[in-house]
Protein backbone atom coordinates (compact mmCIF):
# COMPACT_ATOMS: atom_id res chain seq x y z
CA UNK A 1 0.00 0.00 0.00
CA UNK A 2 2.62 2.60 -0.79
CA UNK A 3 3.32 5.07 -3.11
CA UNK A 4 6.34 5.26 -5.62
CA UNK A 5 7.83 8.22 -3.29
CA UNK A 6 7.26 6.09 -0.31
CA UNK A 7 8.95 3.00 -2.40
CA UNK A 8 11.91 5.15 -2.91
CA UNK A 9 12.16 5.91 0.58
CA UNK A 10 11.38 2.77 2.52
CA UNK A 11 14.41 1.10 0.34
CA UNK A 12 16.94 3.76 1.13
CA UNK A 13 15.69 3.89 4.75
CA UNK A 14 15.95 0.14 4.93
CA UNK A 15 12.33 -0.28 6.71
CA UNK A 16 8.90 0.65 5.57
CA UNK A 17 8.43 4.19 5.72
CA UNK A 18 5.00 6.50 4.95
CA UNK A 19 3.99 9.62 4.40
CA UNK A 20 4.80 12.45 6.87
CA UNK A 21 7.87 10.40 8.38
CA UNK A 22 10.90 11.67 9.27
CA UNK A 23 13.98 10.36 7.44
CA UNK A 24 17.42 10.49 7.27
CA UNK A 25 18.50 8.42 3.90
CA UNK A 26 21.26 7.72 2.14
CA UNK A 27 21.21 10.54 -1.15
CA UNK A 28 22.62 8.92 -4.61
CA UNK A 29 23.47 12.31 -5.71
CA UNK A 30 23.67 15.93 -5.55
CA UNK A 31 24.25 18.88 -8.14
CA UNK A 32 25.31 22.35 -7.08
CA UNK A 33 25.48 24.87 -9.98
CA UNK A 34 27.06 28.30 -9.98
CA UNK A 35 24.63 30.36 -8.07
CA UNK A 36 24.91 28.79 -4.71
CA UNK A 37 27.31 26.10 -5.56
CA UNK A 38 30.13 28.64 -3.62
CA UNK A 39 27.97 29.04 -0.29
CA UNK A 40 27.55 25.44 -0.65
CA UNK A 41 31.07 24.80 -0.46
CA UNK A 42 32.32 27.09 1.44
CA UNK A 43 29.63 25.62 4.02
CA UNK A 44 30.84 21.80 3.12
CA UNK A 45 34.51 23.40 4.06
CA UNK A 46 33.82 24.23 7.56
CA UNK A 47 31.86 20.36 8.29
CA UNK A 48 34.64 18.63 6.36
CA UNK A 49 37.45 18.13 4.00
CA UNK A 50 37.02 15.57 1.80
CA UNK A 51 33.99 14.85 -0.38
CA UNK A 52 32.60 11.07 0.70
CA UNK A 53 31.23 10.20 -2.73
CA UNK A 54 33.01 12.45 -5.25
CA UNK A 55 31.95 10.12 -8.32
CA UNK A 56 27.99 10.22 -7.62
CA UNK A 57 28.14 14.52 -7.69
CA UNK A 58 28.00 17.35 -10.47
CA UNK A 59 29.36 20.78 -10.35
CA UNK A 60 27.44 22.83 -12.95
CA UNK A 61 28.67 26.20 -14.53
CA UNK A 62 25.56 27.09 -16.22
CA UNK A 63 23.69 30.60 -14.69
CA UNK A 64 26.70 32.58 -14.77
CA UNK A 65 27.92 31.27 -18.16
CA UNK A 66 29.89 32.74 -20.13
CA UNK A 67 31.07 34.77 -17.39
CA UNK A 68 29.09 38.60 -17.35
CA UNK A 69 31.37 39.69 -14.43
CA UNK A 70 35.17 39.23 -12.87
CA UNK A 71 33.21 38.22 -9.48
CA UNK A 72 31.42 35.56 -11.17
CA UNK A 73 34.70 34.29 -13.27
CA UNK A 74 36.24 34.33 -10.27
CA UNK A 75 33.45 32.17 -8.33
CA UNK A 76 33.71 30.02 -11.49
CA UNK A 77 37.14 29.40 -10.90
CA UNK A 78 36.59 28.47 -7.31
CA UNK A 79 33.79 25.82 -8.36
CA UNK A 80 36.49 24.62 -11.06
CA UNK A 81 39.03 24.17 -8.39
CA UNK A 82 36.88 22.21 -5.94
CA UNK A 83 35.76 19.96 -8.65
CA UNK A 84 39.68 19.08 -9.86
CA UNK A 85 40.56 18.88 -5.80
CA UNK A 86 37.66 16.22 -5.00
CA UNK A 87 37.58 14.79 -7.99
CA UNK A 88 33.85 15.90 -8.97
CA UNK A 89 32.65 16.19 -12.31
CA UNK A 90 32.21 19.42 -13.95
CA UNK A 91 29.79 20.55 -16.72
CA UNK A 92 32.08 23.76 -17.52
CA UNK A 93 30.70 26.73 -19.62
CA UNK A 94 28.00 25.29 -22.54
CA UNK A 95 28.88 21.34 -21.69
CA UNK A 96 24.75 21.50 -20.41
CA UNK A 97 22.65 23.36 -17.70
CA UNK A 98 22.46 21.83 -14.91
CA UNK A 99 19.53 19.23 -14.88
CA UNK A 100 20.12 18.29 -18.55
CA UNK A 101 23.74 17.95 -17.61
CA UNK A 102 23.01 15.46 -14.12
CA UNK A 103 20.31 13.52 -16.27
CA UNK A 104 22.50 12.78 -19.43
CA UNK A 105 25.52 12.06 -16.50
CA UNK A 106 24.10 9.01 -15.58
CA UNK A 107 23.79 10.09 -12.04
CA UNK A 108 20.21 9.72 -11.63
CA UNK A 109 18.93 6.48 -11.98
CA UNK A 110 15.31 4.65 -11.77
CA UNK A 111 14.72 4.46 -7.89
CA UNK A 112 17.15 7.05 -6.40
CA UNK A 113 16.90 10.03 -4.72
CA UNK A 114 19.33 12.93 -6.04
CA UNK A 115 19.19 16.18 -4.78
CA UNK A 116 20.50 19.87 -6.45
CA UNK A 117 20.45 23.66 -5.19
CA UNK A 118 18.14 24.13 -7.45
CA UNK A 119 14.41 24.38 -7.73
CA UNK A 120 14.06 22.51 -10.74
CA UNK A 121 15.89 19.27 -9.29
CA UNK A 122 12.84 18.00 -9.47
CA UNK A 123 13.37 17.34 -13.19
CA UNK A 124 14.94 14.20 -12.32
CA UNK A 125 11.81 12.44 -11.47
CA UNK A 126 11.77 11.97 -15.41
CA UNK A 127 13.81 9.16 -14.82
CA UNK A 128 11.69 7.55 -11.56
CA UNK A 129 13.99 8.61 -9.29
CA UNK A 130 12.82 11.37 -6.67
CA UNK A 131 14.75 14.52 -7.51
CA UNK A 132 14.35 17.87 -5.01
CA UNK A 133 15.93 21.24 -4.90
CA UNK A 134 17.58 21.50 -1.47
CA UNK A 135 19.44 24.75 0.34
CA UNK A 136 23.40 25.23 0.41
CA UNK A 137 23.91 23.24 4.19
CA UNK A 138 21.77 20.10 2.64
CA UNK A 139 24.07 20.04 -0.28
CA UNK A 140 27.38 20.43 2.08
CA UNK A 141 25.77 18.12 4.29
CA UNK A 142 25.71 15.98 1.32
CA UNK A 143 29.03 16.24 -0.26
CA UNK A 144 30.61 15.31 3.38
CA UNK A 145 27.97 12.42 4.80
CA UNK A 146 25.64 10.99 2.03
CA UNK A 147 23.26 12.20 4.06
CA UNK A 148 20.16 14.41 4.26
CA UNK A 149 17.03 14.25 6.33
CA UNK A 150 13.59 14.66 4.93
CA UNK A 151 9.78 14.45 5.10
CA UNK A 152 8.51 11.54 3.45
CA UNK A 153 5.90 13.42 1.00
CA UNK A 154 1.90 12.65 0.40
CA UNK A 155 1.87 11.96 -2.88
CA UNK A 156 -0.92 13.34 -5.58
CA UNK A 157 -1.97 11.23 -8.18
CA UNK A 158 -2.13 12.28 -12.36
CA UNK A 159 -3.22 9.37 -14.63
CA UNK A 160 -3.35 10.72 -18.12
CA UNK A 161 -6.70 9.60 -20.41
CA UNK A 162 -7.32 10.16 -24.16
CA UNK A 163 -4.71 10.63 -27.32
CA UNK A 164 -2.39 13.23 -27.45
CA UNK A 165 -3.49 16.15 -30.21
CA UNK A 166 -0.87 16.61 -32.84
CA UNK A 167 -0.20 20.37 -31.66
CA UNK A 168 -0.02 19.92 -28.39
CA UNK A 169 3.36 18.66 -26.33
CA UNK A 170 4.49 18.43 -22.96
CA UNK A 171 4.85 22.40 -21.80
CA UNK A 172 0.99 22.72 -23.10
CA UNK A 173 0.16 19.07 -20.36
CA UNK A 174 2.69 21.00 -17.66
CA UNK A 175 0.63 24.22 -18.02
CA UNK A 176 -2.93 22.70 -17.86
CA UNK A 177 -1.62 21.00 -14.85
CA UNK A 178 -0.29 23.73 -13.04
CA UNK A 179 -3.41 25.61 -13.72
CA UNK A 180 -5.38 22.66 -11.62
CA UNK A 181 -2.95 22.61 -8.79
CA UNK A 182 -2.83 26.27 -8.45
CA UNK A 183 -6.23 25.31 -6.24
CA UNK A 184 -5.28 22.37 -4.36
CA UNK A 185 -2.72 21.75 -1.87
CA UNK A 186 0.41 21.00 -2.85
CA UNK A 187 3.34 21.90 -0.88
CA UNK A 188 4.82 19.34 0.46
CA UNK A 189 3.81 16.81 -2.24
CA UNK A 190 5.13 14.63 -4.69
CA UNK A 191 2.97 14.09 -7.91
CA UNK A 192 2.96 10.62 -9.62
CA UNK A 193 2.51 10.40 -13.00
CA UNK A 194 0.71 7.19 -14.77
CA UNK A 195 -2.19 6.17 -16.72
CA UNK A 196 -3.27 4.87 -19.81
CA UNK A 197 -1.80 7.48 -22.46
CA UNK A 198 1.45 8.52 -20.69
CA UNK A 199 3.14 6.08 -22.76
CA UNK A 200 1.87 8.34 -25.66
CA UNK A 201 4.12 11.43 -23.85
CA UNK A 202 7.61 11.60 -25.37
CA UNK A 203 10.69 11.64 -22.63
CA UNK A 204 11.63 15.13 -23.94
CA UNK A 205 7.60 16.28 -22.92
CA UNK A 206 8.28 14.21 -19.48
CA UNK A 207 11.03 15.93 -18.23
CA UNK A 208 9.47 19.01 -19.05
CA UNK A 209 6.46 18.28 -17.06
CA UNK A 210 8.63 16.99 -14.16
CA UNK A 211 10.53 20.39 -14.55
CA UNK A 212 7.45 22.83 -13.98
CA UNK A 213 5.71 20.53 -10.97
CA UNK A 214 7.95 22.83 -8.59
CA UNK A 215 5.77 25.88 -10.06
CA UNK A 216 3.03 24.12 -8.48
CA UNK A 217 4.90 24.34 -5.27
CA UNK A 218 5.01 19.98 -5.51
CA UNK A 219 7.92 18.82 -3.93
CA UNK A 220 8.90 15.97 -6.34
CA UNK A 221 7.63 14.89 -9.51
CA UNK A 222 7.93 10.73 -10.77
CA UNK A 223 7.42 9.44 -14.20
CA UNK A 224 6.95 5.98 -14.33
CA UNK A 225 9.80 3.37 -15.64
CA UNK A 226 8.19 2.18 -19.01
CA UNK A 227 9.88 1.71 -22.53
CA UNK A 228 9.89 5.25 -23.03
CA UNK A 229 11.96 6.03 -20.08
CA UNK A 230 13.99 2.50 -20.81
CA UNK A 231 14.85 3.56 -24.37
CA UNK A 232 16.21 6.74 -23.32
CA UNK A 233 18.48 5.25 -20.88
CA UNK A 234 19.69 2.52 -22.42
CA UNK A 235 20.98 4.70 -25.22
CA UNK A 236 23.09 6.15 -23.22
CA UNK A 237 24.26 3.15 -21.41
CA UNK A 238 22.00 4.33 -18.12
CA UNK A 239 21.34 0.84 -16.01
CA UNK A 240 17.96 0.75 -15.72
CA UNK A 241 17.47 -1.65 -12.61
CA UNK A 242 13.82 -2.56 -12.15
CA UNK A 243 12.47 0.70 -11.77
CA UNK A 244 9.47 1.73 -8.80
CA UNK A 245 5.90 1.13 -9.48
CA UNK A 246 3.03 1.90 -6.61
CA UNK A 247 0.99 -0.29 -5.09
CA UNK A 248 -2.28 -1.19 -6.36
CA UNK A 249 -3.79 0.03 -3.05
CA UNK A 250 -1.82 2.96 -2.39
CA UNK A 251 -2.69 5.76 -0.18
CA UNK A 252 -3.29 8.94 -2.82
CA UNK A 253 -3.77 12.66 -0.92
CA UNK A 254 -5.55 13.17 -4.07
CA UNK A 255 -6.20 11.97 -7.92
CA UNK A 256 -6.55 13.84 -10.95
CA UNK A 257 -7.08 12.71 -14.27
CA UNK A 258 -5.90 14.74 -17.02
CA UNK A 259 -7.55 13.96 -20.67
CA UNK A 260 -4.76 14.85 -23.30
CA UNK A 261 -7.12 15.15 -25.85
CA UNK A 262 -9.09 18.15 -24.46
CA UNK A 263 -5.66 20.19 -24.47
CA UNK A 264 -4.31 22.74 -26.97
CA UNK A 265 -1.55 24.65 -27.06
CA UNK A 266 -1.83 26.77 -23.95
CA UNK A 267 0.19 30.02 -22.92
CA UNK A 268 0.94 31.48 -19.39
CA UNK A 269 -0.01 35.04 -18.80
CA UNK A 270 2.65 36.86 -16.66
CA UNK A 271 3.25 37.53 -13.92
CA UNK A 272 1.70 34.20 -12.60
CA UNK A 273 2.39 30.49 -14.25
CA UNK A 274 -0.96 29.43 -13.61
CA UNK A 275 -2.74 32.01 -15.70
CA UNK A 276 -3.51 29.94 -18.28
CA UNK A 277 -4.98 30.92 -21.66
CA UNK A 278 -5.00 28.76 -25.09
CA UNK A 279 -2.76 31.04 -27.31
CA UNK A 280 -5.69 30.66 -30.14
CA UNK A 281 -7.25 33.12 -27.63
CA UNK A 282 -5.19 35.63 -26.70
CA UNK A 283 -5.49 38.24 -28.96
CA UNK A 284 -2.92 39.62 -30.88
CA UNK A 285 0.23 40.24 -28.64
CA UNK A 286 2.85 41.28 -30.35
CA UNK A 287 6.79 40.11 -29.42
CA UNK A 288 10.18 41.58 -29.82
CA UNK A 289 11.87 38.16 -28.67
CA UNK A 290 11.25 34.18 -28.74
CA UNK A 291 13.22 31.99 -26.60
CA UNK A 292 13.53 28.62 -27.56
CA UNK A 293 15.46 26.14 -24.98
CA UNK A 294 16.72 26.25 -21.52
CA UNK A 295 15.91 23.15 -18.63
CA UNK A 296 12.48 22.86 -19.31
CA UNK A 297 12.10 22.85 -23.20
CA UNK A 298 15.88 22.69 -24.63
CA UNK A 299 15.50 19.15 -26.33
CA UNK A 300 15.61 17.64 -29.12
CA UNK A 301 11.78 17.24 -29.75
CA UNK A 302 11.87 21.18 -28.98
CA UNK A 303 13.84 22.25 -31.59
CA UNK A 304 12.41 19.76 -33.97
CA UNK A 305 9.20 20.60 -33.54
CA UNK A 306 10.16 24.65 -33.88
CA UNK A 307 12.50 23.30 -37.20
CA UNK A 308 8.76 21.61 -38.53
CA UNK A 309 7.32 25.01 -38.54
CA UNK A 310 10.19 27.30 -39.68
CA UNK A 311 11.81 25.04 -42.28
CA UNK A 312 12.26 27.36 -45.21
CA UNK A 313 10.44 30.53 -43.84
CA UNK A 314 11.85 33.92 -42.23
CA UNK A 315 10.59 34.66 -38.87
CA UNK A 316 9.16 38.38 -38.63
CA UNK A 317 10.43 41.44 -39.22
CA UNK A 318 11.52 43.11 -35.54
CA UNK A 319 11.13 39.38 -33.85
CA UNK A 320 14.41 38.44 -32.18
CA UNK A 321 14.63 34.50 -32.12
CA UNK A 322 16.96 32.75 -29.60
CA UNK A 323 18.12 28.91 -29.19
CA UNK A 324 19.32 27.81 -25.96
CA UNK A 325 20.07 24.11 -26.03
CA UNK A 326 19.69 22.14 -22.67
CA UNK A 327 23.50 20.44 -23.51
CA UNK A 328 25.92 19.71 -26.08
CA UNK A 329 24.30 16.24 -26.53
CA UNK A 330 21.12 18.16 -27.96
CA UNK A 331 23.00 20.82 -29.69
CA UNK A 332 24.98 17.46 -31.74
CA UNK A 333 21.68 16.27 -32.66
CA UNK A 334 20.26 19.55 -33.83
CA UNK A 335 23.34 20.10 -35.97
CA UNK A 336 23.37 16.47 -37.22
CA UNK A 337 20.05 16.35 -38.79
CA UNK A 338 19.66 19.63 -40.07
CA UNK A 339 16.90 20.46 -37.45
CA UNK A 340 19.88 23.56 -36.69
CA UNK A 341 20.01 24.83 -39.96
CA UNK A 342 16.41 24.88 -40.83
CA UNK A 343 16.18 27.16 -37.41
CA UNK A 344 18.93 29.34 -38.58
CA UNK A 345 18.23 29.94 -41.61
CA UNK A 346 14.90 31.23 -40.22
CA UNK A 347 16.81 33.95 -39.08
CA UNK A 348 17.76 31.98 -35.28
CA UNK A 349 20.29 32.88 -33.15
CA UNK A 350 21.76 29.60 -31.80
CA UNK A 351 23.22 30.82 -28.03
CA UNK A 352 25.45 27.85 -25.66
CA UNK A 353 23.61 25.49 -23.44
CA UNK A 354 23.65 27.87 -20.63
CA UNK A 355 20.67 29.07 -18.59
CA UNK A 356 20.96 32.84 -20.50
CA UNK A 357 17.87 35.34 -19.71
CA UNK A 358 15.71 32.94 -18.22
CA UNK A 359 17.19 33.49 -14.63
CA UNK A 360 17.71 37.28 -15.29
CA UNK A 361 21.26 37.33 -15.88
CA UNK A 362 22.31 38.04 -19.52
CA UNK A 363 22.33 36.51 -22.89
CA UNK A 364 19.16 38.71 -24.28
CA UNK A 365 17.48 40.05 -21.86
CA UNK A 366 14.42 42.47 -22.20
CA UNK A 367 14.19 46.13 -22.42
CA UNK A 368 11.56 48.05 -21.12
CA UNK A 369 8.15 47.53 -22.01
CA UNK A 370 9.14 44.74 -24.33
CA UNK A 371 7.19 41.45 -24.91
CA UNK A 372 9.13 37.44 -25.23
CA UNK A 373 7.25 34.32 -26.19
CA UNK A 374 9.41 31.95 -24.02
CA UNK A 375 9.55 28.18 -23.48
CA UNK A 376 11.17 28.72 -19.77
CA UNK A 377 9.51 28.04 -16.93
CA UNK A 378 8.94 31.31 -14.90
CA UNK A 379 7.34 34.41 -16.03
CA UNK A 380 7.18 36.55 -13.14
CA UNK A 381 7.52 40.23 -12.96
CA UNK A 382 11.25 41.38 -13.92
CA UNK A 383 12.34 37.43 -14.43
CA UNK A 384 13.68 38.09 -18.07
CA UNK A 385 15.27 41.76 -17.84
CA UNK A 386 13.18 44.50 -17.49
CA UNK A 387 10.46 44.95 -14.67
CA UNK A 388 8.26 46.40 -17.61
CA UNK A 389 8.78 43.58 -20.05
CA UNK A 390 6.44 40.56 -20.23
CA UNK A 391 7.37 37.15 -20.91
CA UNK A 392 4.43 34.51 -21.87
CA UNK A 393 5.42 30.95 -21.18
CA UNK A 394 5.03 28.87 -23.57
CA UNK A 395 5.67 25.25 -25.39
CA UNK A 396 8.37 25.16 -28.60
CA UNK A 397 5.17 25.33 -31.10
CA UNK A 398 3.66 28.38 -29.86
CA UNK A 399 6.81 30.19 -29.45
CA UNK A 400 7.87 28.84 -33.25
CA UNK A 401 4.41 30.04 -34.63
CA UNK A 402 4.88 33.75 -32.64
CA UNK A 403 8.34 34.12 -34.01
CA UNK A 404 6.92 33.31 -37.29
CA UNK A 405 3.99 35.45 -37.03
CA UNK A 406 5.39 38.44 -34.88
CA UNK A 407 2.73 37.77 -32.22
CA UNK A 408 1.51 35.13 -29.97
CA UNK A 409 -0.06 32.41 -32.01
CA UNK A 410 -0.03 28.63 -32.86
CA UNK A 411 -0.87 28.47 -36.26
CA UNK A 412 0.26 30.55 -39.55
CA UNK A 413 -1.68 33.32 -40.10
CA UNK A 414 -0.85 34.98 -43.69
CA UNK A 415 -2.06 38.82 -42.79
CA UNK B 1 11.29 33.74 23.71
CA UNK B 2 9.19 36.52 24.59
CA UNK B 3 8.66 39.46 22.19
CA UNK B 4 6.15 41.75 20.96
CA UNK B 5 4.13 40.07 17.91
CA UNK B 6 4.94 41.96 14.33
CA UNK B 7 1.96 40.88 12.34
CA UNK B 8 2.14 39.91 8.00
CA UNK B 9 0.13 38.83 5.99
CA UNK B 10 -0.47 35.32 3.83
CA UNK B 11 1.77 33.92 1.05
CA UNK B 12 4.77 36.17 2.09
CA UNK B 13 7.51 35.12 -0.79
CA UNK B 14 11.13 35.07 -0.38
CA UNK B 15 11.29 38.38 -2.42
CA UNK B 16 8.83 40.10 -0.11
CA UNK B 17 11.52 38.89 2.68
CA UNK B 18 13.86 41.19 0.98
CA UNK B 19 14.19 41.93 -2.88
CA UNK B 20 17.20 40.10 -4.69
CA UNK B 21 17.25 43.97 -5.66
CA UNK B 22 18.98 44.32 -2.65
CA UNK B 23 20.70 41.48 -2.03
CA UNK B 24 22.40 42.10 -4.73
CA UNK B 25 23.55 45.60 -4.04
CA UNK B 26 23.88 45.75 -0.50
CA UNK B 27 26.36 48.07 1.11
CA UNK B 28 26.30 46.14 4.61
CA UNK B 29 23.05 46.08 6.53
CA UNK B 30 19.88 45.39 4.76
CA UNK B 31 17.71 44.92 7.44
CA UNK B 32 16.13 48.31 6.85
CA UNK B 33 14.89 46.48 3.60
CA UNK B 34 13.00 43.54 5.36
CA UNK B 35 9.11 43.00 4.27
CA UNK B 36 9.70 46.77 3.08
CA UNK B 37 6.80 45.87 -0.05
CA UNK B 38 4.58 44.03 2.08
CA UNK B 39 4.83 46.26 5.53
CA UNK B 40 6.66 49.27 4.72
CA UNK B 41 6.51 50.56 8.56
CA UNK B 42 8.85 46.96 9.28
CA UNK B 43 11.89 48.22 9.57
CA UNK B 44 10.08 51.08 11.93
CA UNK B 45 8.14 49.14 13.84
CA UNK B 46 10.33 45.86 14.60
CA UNK B 47 12.89 45.82 17.31
CA UNK B 48 15.45 43.06 17.82
CA UNK B 49 13.78 39.87 20.09
CA UNK B 50 10.40 41.00 18.76
CA UNK B 51 8.55 38.15 17.12
CA UNK B 52 7.52 37.86 13.24
CA UNK B 53 3.88 36.02 12.87
CA UNK B 54 2.59 35.45 9.54
CA UNK B 55 -0.80 34.06 7.78
CA UNK B 56 -0.56 31.12 5.11
CA UNK B 57 2.17 29.77 2.60
CA UNK B 58 5.23 31.53 4.59
CA UNK B 59 8.33 31.91 2.44
CA UNK B 60 6.97 30.58 -0.33
CA UNK B 61 8.74 31.41 -3.58
CA UNK B 62 12.75 31.58 -3.54
CA UNK B 63 14.23 31.19 -0.46
CA UNK B 64 17.63 31.38 -0.88
CA UNK B 65 20.33 31.31 2.31
CA UNK B 66 20.68 35.10 1.91
CA UNK B 67 16.91 35.21 3.15
CA UNK B 68 17.69 33.78 6.03
CA UNK B 69 21.47 35.79 6.55
CA UNK B 70 18.96 38.80 6.07
CA UNK B 71 16.52 37.56 8.91
CA UNK B 72 19.53 36.68 10.83
CA UNK B 73 21.12 39.48 10.79
CA UNK B 74 17.84 41.63 12.27
CA UNK B 75 18.34 38.96 14.94
CA UNK B 76 15.28 37.10 13.99
CA UNK B 77 15.02 33.61 15.45
CA UNK B 78 11.94 32.27 14.59
CA UNK B 79 8.79 32.70 12.15
CA UNK B 80 5.39 32.01 13.72
CA UNK B 81 2.92 31.58 10.87
CA UNK B 82 -0.50 29.63 9.85
CA UNK B 83 1.57 27.30 7.62
CA UNK B 84 4.82 27.44 6.20
CA UNK B 85 6.19 26.68 2.65
CA UNK B 86 8.61 23.58 2.72
CA UNK B 87 11.76 25.76 1.31
CA UNK B 88 11.45 27.85 4.37
CA UNK B 89 10.60 24.92 6.62
CA UNK B 90 14.00 23.01 5.35
CA UNK B 91 16.07 26.03 4.94
CA UNK B 92 14.77 27.73 8.27
CA UNK B 93 15.37 24.38 10.08
CA UNK B 94 18.73 23.99 8.63
CA UNK B 95 19.81 27.48 9.67
CA UNK B 96 18.74 28.18 12.69
CA UNK B 97 15.64 30.27 12.22
CA UNK B 98 13.12 28.41 13.49
CA UNK B 99 9.67 27.50 11.80
CA UNK B 100 6.80 27.65 14.31
CA UNK B 101 3.44 26.26 12.69
CA UNK B 102 1.01 27.63 14.91
CA UNK B 103 -2.67 28.55 14.36
CA UNK B 104 -3.43 31.21 16.69
CA UNK B 105 -5.22 34.48 17.20
CA UNK B 106 -2.49 37.38 17.29
CA UNK B 107 -3.21 40.73 17.02
CA UNK B 108 -0.18 43.23 16.05
CA UNK B 109 1.58 44.11 19.12
CA UNK B 110 0.33 41.04 20.90
CA UNK B 111 2.78 39.90 23.38
CA UNK B 112 3.76 36.64 22.82
CA UNK B 113 5.33 33.78 24.91
CA UNK B 114 6.72 30.76 23.05
CA UNK B 115 8.03 27.71 24.53
CA UNK B 116 9.69 25.73 21.77
CA UNK B 117 10.94 22.92 23.88
CA UNK B 118 6.97 22.42 25.38
CA UNK B 119 5.51 23.10 21.88
CA UNK B 120 3.39 26.07 23.37
CA UNK B 121 2.71 29.62 22.35
CA UNK B 122 1.03 32.14 24.98
CA UNK B 123 -0.89 34.97 23.88
CA UNK B 124 -0.61 37.98 26.28
CA UNK B 125 -0.20 36.00 29.38
CA UNK B 126 -3.70 34.38 28.83
CA UNK B 127 -4.42 32.19 25.97
CA UNK B 128 -2.45 29.03 25.25
CA UNK B 129 -2.16 27.33 21.70
CA UNK B 130 0.13 24.60 20.71
CA UNK B 131 2.72 24.54 17.95
CA UNK B 132 3.21 21.70 15.53
CA UNK B 133 5.37 19.54 17.15
CA UNK B 134 8.70 18.98 15.72
CA UNK B 135 9.98 15.52 15.36
CA UNK B 136 12.95 14.37 17.54
CA UNK B 137 15.47 14.07 15.39
CA UNK B 138 14.71 17.62 13.64
CA UNK B 139 14.99 18.79 17.63
CA UNK B 140 18.52 17.97 18.16
CA UNK B 141 19.20 19.59 14.77
CA UNK B 142 17.47 22.53 16.09
CA UNK B 143 19.57 22.25 19.27
CA UNK B 144 22.34 22.91 17.96
CA UNK B 145 21.07 25.33 16.04
CA UNK B 146 21.33 24.07 12.49
CA UNK B 147 22.32 21.83 10.18
CA UNK B 148 26.12 22.63 9.70
CA UNK B 149 26.41 22.99 13.87
CA UNK B 150 24.49 19.37 13.89
CA UNK B 151 27.17 18.15 11.71
CA UNK B 152 29.95 19.28 13.45
CA UNK B 153 28.94 17.94 16.63
CA UNK B 154 27.74 14.57 15.67
CA UNK B 155 29.86 13.92 12.10
CA UNK B 156 26.17 12.01 10.71
CA UNK B 157 23.08 12.85 10.79
CA UNK B 158 21.47 9.82 11.94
Amino acid sequence: MATVVEKIFSAKAERPVHADDLVTVPVDACMIQDVNGPTAIRQFQSIAETVRSPEHHLIALDHFSPCPSVATANAHAFLRSFAAGQGIALADVGCGICHQAMLESGKVRPGCIAVGTDSHSCMYGVVNAFGVGVGAADAAVVFASDQAWFKVPRTIRVEFTGTLPEKVSGKDIALDLLHRLSSMETDYCCLEFGGSAVSQISFDSRAAICNMAVEAGAKGAIMPLDEVTRAWLCERGIPCGEGVAPDADAEYAALLEIDLGALRPLVAVPPEITQIVPASELGEVRIQQALIGSCANGRYEDFAIAAGILKGKRIADGVRLLLFPSSREVERRIRADGTLDALLDAGAVLMPAVCGPCAGIHCGLLGDGETAVSTTNRNLTGRMGSRSAKVYVSSPLVAAYSALNGFISDCEVSL
Amino acid sequence: MRGKAVLLGDNIGGDMIISSEHLANQDGSVTKYLFESVRPDFSAVYRPGDLIVAGKNFGCGSSREQVFHALKEAQVSCVIAKSINRQFYRNGINMGILPLVCDAEIRDGDLLDVDVEKGALVVNGTKEYPLSPFPDQLREVIRDGGLLNHYRKCHSLS
